[in-house]
């Protein structure tokens, strides 16, 4: 709260000089300019009155289920995904890694393993993929983008190499389970299951960054990775974690793609990375470590996958929703920028009064 | 004598040269096809438009920043030379308009990096996936094709009755310059000035968002040539032209032994590790490896190309500074 004080300008509204309704407003427009998800907020509001006031049927709840089931896969991984970026790393290999645990749950299933044994493998084989990631970043000091760029073809080309060897390049429909596949048709509460699986890890996730010690040595790491490193933190055991973690998301996630599609190809989660990492830098998570939340990522994701629906029910092609993609990213970045900016200037202003009045005078 | 034999050895250019020895002989026993000028005349054409991606990023890479978006400025400017080719534009009017085209881009790229400070990573990662979408909205999955002959004779053709590609001409009016520019001009010594220490290169009086601007508008344009090249050498262009070429463009800049961190290497070595990876390429293609596989070994390069040069260095500093504390 003290913070927010000083955010605003230094005045803080008196509470006997406006009424309680006012107040609660005025708290809640401060909200939305203060934290980092404000924006978004605004944003999915913004887009969400758009589209229900340009098409009839936006508020169907068929809308509403379709928006929550395709977003499911992506909301688990971006929570994993906001780990890495808030120690300044960042992992374009989650599509292969996803790839390759949608491949192995697919076999698994058509083996006939149990669901639980093929989730608990996919979980584990994306850990896997995520640790070497993460010994190549942490150790070998390969800048991430680097490393898992070439990762992301090593994965994916090995899947192709296997792939022969085990099921072919396509395990279709009628090599998976009815039962699994009726799972994601599971409505909880109104919320497809699988998309209540994704907020269940999501949440822990969440919960693990901000309320652990590991959460806040990310935090620490992107912030100032030498600040970091001169009060102990071990940056490479650190890092070394987040990017297992995300590759362990994106080992559900592959889970989640075969409940969702039924079927899995070697192509499986191509471009996957690009839609985690725009919807974790649209939902404030600042790209360059530090700042940022995995609810706010989880409303990125979101906020892309109710454009998309908006646009194919307005009928846009959906190429549109890649360059309002890339625009938003900018965009984000760009707000992220000038509001951290102006609040430098706001705490210096505000820890230095006569720099105020000085302010004033020009 | 010996030791300058050792320290011309120990050169990463030098290196790079031996890999090319080693892959030739290593191609040259595996296919009969190999060594044919023929094949290697074509594998030139195809590494072309690698190449121009590559000049263009060089400098950026050198100068500590990095741009992801040449395929897509690519793309987009490919589909446009097809776009204004249909609406009946003469090709070398249609071809001078994509590399300005490219070069608009590229200012675009570079003003978001110099204007609101962002990191040159997320700008070129967000261009690569708008202006790619892009493309896709102009032509959506619809292919153009059909140019004149003396466009396609660019990306396919010799010059005179000589076996020399008319692309490689280009490429070297594009390589020469850039040469020229980064080891003779004052231009070229702030690009690196800046790569190696952004701050100290202000401080210096180096004007640091004018050399930025135009590192990234010649990457557009490069990028332009690329899509020339392209067009000329399929004789057809489509949304997907070159996509997912970022991985051997930075393959090959990083290969050539040029800094991801800034202000080392040059034109030279990239040029060099584009002939190493093209004859990988080449060589794996005549082998019958699929895209994928392929990739999965030029993904694996890229890690090394990071490994091994910080490997070679912390030995060789390690030994310095030995020396440093213990002068023999």
């Amino acid at each position: 709260m003290s913070n927010l004080r000083i955010l605003s300008d230094g005045v803080a509204p008196s509470p006997e000089a406006c009424p309680a309704a006012t107040r609660r407003l005025s708290s809640f427009a401060l909200m939305l300019r203060d934290t980092r998800e404000g924006g978004i907020i605004t944003a999915l509001a913004i887009i969400v009155l758009v589209f229900s006031l340009s098409t009839d049927n936006f508020w169907s709840a068929d809308s509403v289920w379709s928006i929550l089931n395709a977003s499911a896969i992506a909301i688990a991984v971006a929570a994993g995904m906001t780990a890495v970026v808030l120690a300044r790393q960042i992992d374009l290999s989650i599509g292969a890694t996803l790839g390759i645990a949608a491949y192995a749950v697919g076999a698994l299933l058509d083996y006939g393993y149990h669901p639980l044994v093929a989730l608990v493998v996919s979980i584990a084989v994306g850990a896997f993929l995520g640790g070497i990631n993460g010994v190549i970043v942490a150790w070998l000091k390969v800048p991430a983008i680097i490393a898992t760029l070439g990762t992301a073809t090593i994965y994916r080309g090995l899947l192709f190499i296997a792939a022969p060897y085990f099921l072919g390049f396509l395990i279709n429909a009628s090599q998976i389970p009815t039962q699994f596949r009726a799972l994601s048709r599971i409505p909880v509460l109104g919320v497809p299951f699988m998309t209540v699986i994704a907020g269940i890890a999501a949440t822990a996730i969440g919960l693990i960054i901000a309320y652990t010690p590991w959460g806040r040595n990310l935090y620490a790491l992107g912030s100032n990775p030498d600040a970091a490193r001169f009060a102990g933190i071990r940056a490479d055991r650190t890092i070394f974690s987040a990017l297992t973690l995300v590759g362990a998301t994106a080992g559900l996630g592959g889970f989640l793609y075969v409940m969702r599609y039924a079927s899995v190809g070697v192509r499986a989660g191509v471009g996957f990375d690009f839609e985690v990492i725009s919807s974790v830098v649209i939902g404030g998570v600042a790209i360059f470590g530090g700042a940022g939340r995995v609810f706010g990522a989880v409303l990125g994701v979101i906020v892309l996958n109710t454009l998309s629906r908006g646009f194919v029910l307005m009928s846009i092609p959906e190429f549109w929703k890649v360059v309002a993609t890339g625009a938003a990213i900018i965009a984000a970045v760009t707000v992220d920028v000038i509001v951290a900016r102006r609040r430098v200037e706001r705490i210096r202003l505000s820890r230095r009064p006569h720099a105020l009045m000085e302010r004033e005078v020009e | 004598m010996l030791d300058r034999v050792f320290r011309l050895a120990g050169r990463w250019e030098v290196v790079l040269l031996e890999l090319i020895v080693v892959t030739l002989i290593a191609g040259s026993i595996l296919s009969p096809f190999f060594m044919n000028v023929d094949n290697l005349l074509s594998q030139t054409r195809d590494s072309m438009i690698i190449g121009f991606l590559a000049l263009g990023l060089v400098p950026v890479v050198i100068m500590g920043e990095i741009d992801l978006s040449g395929e897509a400025i690519l793309g987009v400017c490919a589909v446009s030379f097809g776009l204004l080719h249909e609406s009946g534009v003469d090709a070398w009017l249609a071809a001078v308009s994509i590399v300005i085209l490219g070069a608009l881009f590229g200012a675009l790229n570079g003003t978001l990096v110099i204007a609101f400070g962002l990191p040159s990573l997320v700008v070129t990662l967000a261009t690569l996936i708008s202006v790619r979408g892009l493309a896709y909205v102009l032509v959506e999955d619809r292919p153009i094709v059909g140019f004149p002959e003396a466009f396609v004779a660019i990306g396919n053709g010799t010059v005179g009755s000589t076996p020399i590609p008319q692309s490689l001409i280009a490429f070297t009016f594009a390589a020469i310059p850039l040469w020229c520019t980064l080891r003779l001009s004052v231009f070229g010594r702030w690009i690196y000035a800046i790569g190696s220490n952004s701050s100290a290169a202000r401080l210096s009086g180096v004007p640091l968002s004018l050399v930025r601007l135009i590192v990234f508008i010649f990457s557009g344009v490069m990028a332009g040539c690329a899509a020339i090249i392209l067009a000329a050498h399929y004789d057809s262009v489509r949304a997907d032209a070159a996509q997912g070429a970022v991985l051997s463009v930075l393959t090959v800049v990083l290969l050539g032994g040029i800094s991801i961190f800034g202000g080392s290497g040059g034109v030279g070595g990239a040029i060099l590790s584009m002939v190493l990876v093209g004859l990988i390429q080449n060589g794996m293609r005549l082998a019958n490896i699929s895209a994928e596989p392929q990739a999965l070994v030029i993904g694996g390069l890229l890690i090394f190309s990071v490994v091994i040069p910080r490997v070679f260095y912390s030995f060789h500093d390690r030994h310095q500074a030995k020396n440093a504390f213990f002068p023999s």
